[in-house]
């Protein structure tokens, strides 16, 4: 089995005149839960699409699962999953009815996975799919993508619609799917808390490029807040390695830096004469740093 | 006021897909004068419609009424063999019950002829009744001052002798087997302009060299039903003797194409103008199908006007730019009315048919700029065309036997159906205006957003498919490919095609068959082909909204496990086999209809259809298997393609191919072009539009549906 499940290299993508991608690069090992970042219209929803073969990129190249995205074999299409930003289903149907329909597809279908989840999410099996709400619609494409219990899941803003109480259920699931440490899962999302509880690896999307991709705890370790209080004014502008942020009043100071080592605080005291304090960021924090609106 | 109208108009200017339209209306313009061009210049030989405020004895019931009121001094219009025929076939009808016996038709004796006698006023009168002879009928009318036109058929020689004596005698239509050649006798008629043979039996060099000696004789007609070979080019020649003679049509049935009679008339002739001679009853029925189509298109277009951006966020959008539209319809509708000539028809048929056609246009357009609409209309339609077409057979079927004895009365009749569709088609009109919100109708777009639920056909169809659905319970798909087409196409909802092409065609028979009892307004078969096709048209659009509509969960279905290439083969596939249905029934009736030519009489359709098989069988496939290409190429662009202005390009491109591809099969299975001008011209004008939009249909289905489908899943 590959040991790489997404591997991205160089994508590029445009509308008319706007270029959405700017060569994006990524490799997600397999077993990794990703989750994706980015403000919005930087290209998450765009990328996910280039990714599953759903849109032409311009250039660059991606694979899933090892196959080219443009031309993925059944064989891989059987092992992925997928859950649109937004949801279209033949909503004529009763939710059973759709779910049936779908099953006939895959041939590893998990029918007890399915009942489990429909019980707990509580889809209520008898309506027709265009009677559902924005969030059940939402939970239905859920349970139609997990239902083959996927090597591969791919979800584009999968919990936006979603109450507190499903979104718990969600991650839970999603980590029940990751336990054994050989499915995939890349989410997008703009819901840091959510990101923190089941993400493995961090992605996050800034004008057309991949700003950050690390492991959620390396990223967390390696960025950081310094606040600085010297003796005499600080200069306007700080000169510091990795410096993501930074504001100066007088003679205090944060700073927000990308890269942060015992040296350096060691360093900056010294240079500028100041008690120099480390502080952690979540994840939140960290984005809005990163895309250099600290 | 003037503000807000260049306001209206500027905003239907700047909409592309309003543009777009122009090419087509161009298109759709040559074609109208293709048909001008072919049509006006004919000649219509057979019965012509009673002239306004006629008194007119037909049938055996039309002279019983006649004779019961008193009004023998008022007839002037009289049909002595309507009136046998009728007598035949109801002493069949009593006696045997023979419904399905061909007539068998004798001489009448020559008692009979004494019903002349009843009626001093006679104007017009048809005398002729198959191969009987016409002579005891001459007796009785000799002399008779009021005589302006006079239909002969002869078994027997005809005595023109007898012709010359009735003196105001201004049309002579003659039917022989031989050359009339004491045709000369008739150049003491003063007032004779138009002489017509029926048949080509009567005429050879001698009796052209004696016709171009009638003085006052300005129309000469003759009709071929094969090519005659009595008559050479030198005595064609002859006629540009002629002191008066202005006009020659010629032409006919079955006449081969390399007699070329016209091309061959108009070199021999420099002093006469030629023309080609034809029936053309069945040209109306055609040519309501170019403004029922185009008033379609057209409601398409301007509904488009309702769905641009600017509908969303204007405020009182809806309601100035709804006024346009109306008048922009109806102006089209009166503008094609009037150039195809359909306005100038005696009998108010015609407003009918332009009613239907604006009931048409407003259905498929108006109601295309609201989903919630459209459902209600795609559900509603049939019913509307059922009840308004039952209206009007009941209507006429109450009033037939007292109206078929006088021409204004059925006239009055069909008008009051006539009135009964235009004001259904303004009804609906108000109603669907009157649903637009101020907002425009995007408004209720986004709070249904559900097309499929206005397709619902009812619970048992959808009962059916989710039967269908629960039976596949642990049967993945992937082995066999016809399982696995029927489960995509399982996956759209189930639509009611079937039932409204069987209550539209309930409701047509509804209103034919006692059409057909209507002297002089007996139905086409072209009509009937006509409204099957209008029907398939319907039938085709739910089909392809119902696909658009499945292209929305491309995005998931395109990730099943299933190769691209298989999936684009397999949904290819499921939608022609959607369209297969259809296509076979509007084959099948279209073909029926062409064969029986307006002749829905049992005894008689059943007997053509027997004898015809063949025909009907190569007519059946020809329509079927172009019916159904044509669509499949049609519903795939128009599924597809997102963009709206090139919809309406690839819609009137295809409209316009279709259109000329019909009416070249209805030519060819009508003998049409034969009788109306020679093949050599008009197979030209239909062959080649046809061919060139069909490659053009081919070449637009291929590349642009490869590249939306591709570019999409």
């Amino acid at each position: 089995m590959e040991q790489i499940a997404i591997d991205i290299a160089g994508l590029t993508k445009s509308y008319d005149r706007k270029q959405v991608l700017q060569g994006v690069d990524l490799r997600v090992p397999r077993g990794a839960v990703v989750g994706l970042m980015g403000m919005n219209g930087s290209g998450k929803s765009t990328l996910i699409k280039c990714l599953l073969g759903l849109v032409r990129p311009d250039g660059g190249s991606a694979r899933l699962l090892g196959d080219d995205s443009r031309n993925l074999s059944p064989e891989v299409k059987g092992r992925l999953g997928y859950v649109p930003q937004v949801v279209h289903q033949l909503d004529w149907m009763k939710v059973r009815h759709l779910i049936q329909y779908t099953s006939t597809f895959y041939p590893n279908w998990d029918e007890r996975w399915v009942t489990e989840l429909v019980e707990r999410w509580r889809v209520p099996l008898g309506d027709r799919v265009q009677a559902l709400s924005t969030g059940q619609l939402q939970t239905l494409a859920i349970v139609l993508a997990l239902g083959h219990r996927p090597d591969l899941m791919v979800l584009d803003e999968p919990v936006a619609s979603l109450d507190p109480v499903a979104r718990r259920d969600f991650l839970r699931s999603i980590l029940e799917l990751a336990r054994d440490g050989n499915r995939t899962v890349l989410f997008s999302t703009h819901i840091s808390s959510d990101l923190e509880r089941v993400a493995t690896h961090v992605a996050i999307l800034h004008a057309g490029r991949i700003a950050s991709y690390s492991e959620l705890d390396e990223l967390k370790d390696r960025v950081k807040r310094l606040r600085m209080r010297a003796t005499d004014d600080l200069p306007r502008e700080l000169d510091i390695p990795g410096l993501l942020t930074s504001k100066v009043e007088g003679r205090s100071a944060l700073a927000t830096v990308s890269v942060v080592t015992p040296g350096l605080v060691d360093e900056l005291a010294d240079r500028y004469q100041a008690e120099v304090r480390v502080e952690d960021l979540n994840l939140e924090e960290i984005f809005v740093e990163l895309n250099g609106h600290g | 006021m003037g503000k807000q109208i260049w306001w209206v108009l500027r905003s239907y200017l700047s909409n592309k897909v309003f543009l777009a339209t122009l090419p087509g209306m161009g298109l759709w313009a040559l074609f109208v004068m293709a048909y001008l061009l072919t049509a006006k210049t004919t000649y219509k030989t057979n019965f012509p419609d009673p002239p306004r405020g006629s008194c007119v004895v037909n049938t055996p019931d039309s002279l019983a009424h006649v004779r019961q009121a008193k009004l023998q001094d008022q007839v002037d219009y009289l049909q002595l063999g309507g009136i046998w025929r009728g007598t035949k076939r109801q002493q069949e009808n009593n006696v045997a019950k023979a419904a399905k016996a061909p007539l068998q038709v004798t001489p009448p004796p020559e008692s009979f002829y004494d019903v002349l006698d009843e009626f001093p006023n006679l104007r017009i009168v048809y005398a002729d009744m198959f191969n009987v002879d016409s002579r005891p009928a001459l007796r009785r009318l000799a002399g008779r001052r009021e005589i302006e036109f006079l239909s002969l058929s002869g078994a027997a020689p005809l005595d023109m002798a007898a012709v010359a004596r009735l003196p105001s005698l201004k049309r002579l239509e003659l039917t022989a087997h031989e050359p009339v050649h004491d045709i000369k006798k008739l150049a003491s008629l003063a007032n004779l302009e138009t002489l017509v043979f029926t048949s080509e039996g009567g005429v050879d060099d001698a009796v052209l060299r004696d016709i171009a000696q009638l003085p006052r004789l300005q129309t000469l007609v003759i009709r071929w039903n094969y090519f005659n070979r009595g008559i050479t080019d030198a005595g064609i020649k002859q006629l540009d003797q002629s002191p008066s003679l202005k006009t020659f049509y010629v032409g006919g049935q079955r006449v081969p194409p390399e007699a070329n009679l016209i091309v061959r008339g108009r070199a021999l002739l420099t002093n006469v103008e030629v023309q080609p001679a034809v029936v053309q009853r069945k040209l109306p029925w055609i040519a309501a199908l170019v403004p029922a189509i185009f008033a379609g298109g057209v409601g398409f277009v301007v509904a488009q006007q309702f769905r641009s951006p600017a509908s969303r966020v204007t405020p009182a959008f809806a309601f100035p730019h709804a006024i346009v539209a109306v008048g922009w319809l109806c102006a089209v509708i009166l503008t094609m009315s009037l150039c195809m000539g359909i306005a100038q028809q005696p009998t108010a048929r015609s407003i009918s048919l332009c009613g239907a056609a604006a009931m048409f246009g407003f259905s498929t357009g108006v109601d295309g700029v609201n989903k919630r609409r459209l459902g209600v209309a795609a559900r509603s339609t049939p019913w509307e065309w059922f009840l308004l077409l039952v209206t009007l057979a009941f209507i006429i079927s109450i009033a037939l036997p007292r109206a078929s004895e006088f021409a204004g009365q059925l006239q009055f009749v069909i008008v009051a159906g006539a009135v009964a569709f235009v004001a259904a088609a303004v009804w609906h009109t108000v109603a669907v205006l009157r649903e637009l919100p101020a907002g425009g109708p995007n408004e209720i777009l986004s709070a249904a957003g559900i097309a499929a639920l206005q397709f619902m056909p009812g619970p048992h169809a959808t009962l059916r498919r989710e039967l269908l659905v629960e039976s596949w319970t642990g049967r993945p798909m992937f082995w066999n490919p016809w399982a696995r087409i029927q489960r995509w196409r399982t996956g759209n909802p189930p639509l009611p095609s079937i039932r409204f092409i069987l209550m539209s065609a309930a409701g047509a028979g509804a209103v034919l068959v006692p059409l057909n009892r209507v002297p002089g307004a007996a139905a086409s078969g072209s009509l009937v082909a006509v409204l099957s096709l209008i029907m398939f048209l319907m039938v085709c659009g739910q089909i392809a909204t119902v696909w658009r509509k499945r292209l929305t969960c491309l995005d998931v279905e395109s990730l099943r496990p299933i190769s691209r290439s298989m999936l684009q083969r397999d949904w290819a596939i499921a939608l022609a086999l959607d369209l297969f249905v259809p296509a076979i029934l509007v084959g099948l009736v279209s073909a029926v209809a062409l064969q029986l030519r307006g002749d829905w009489r049992s005894s008689e359709a059943w007997r053509l259809l027997v004898s015809n098989w063949r025909e009907i069988l190569v007519s059946f496939a020809i329509l079927s298997a172009t019916s159904w290409v044509v669509t499949i190429a049609v519903t795939s662009l128009a599924t597809i393609i997102e963009r709206a202005w090139l919809r309406v390009v690839v819609l009137l491109t295809t409209l316009t191919a279709s259109g000329a591809a019909f009416g070249l099969l209805l030519a060819l299975s009508t003998d049409l072009p034969r009788r109306a001008i020679e093949p050599a011209q008009i197979l030209p004008l239909l062959w080649v539009p046809t061919v060139v939009s069909l490659i053009v249909i081919a070449c637009m289905w291929w590349l642009w549906t490869r590249i939306e489908f591709d570019r999409r899943s």
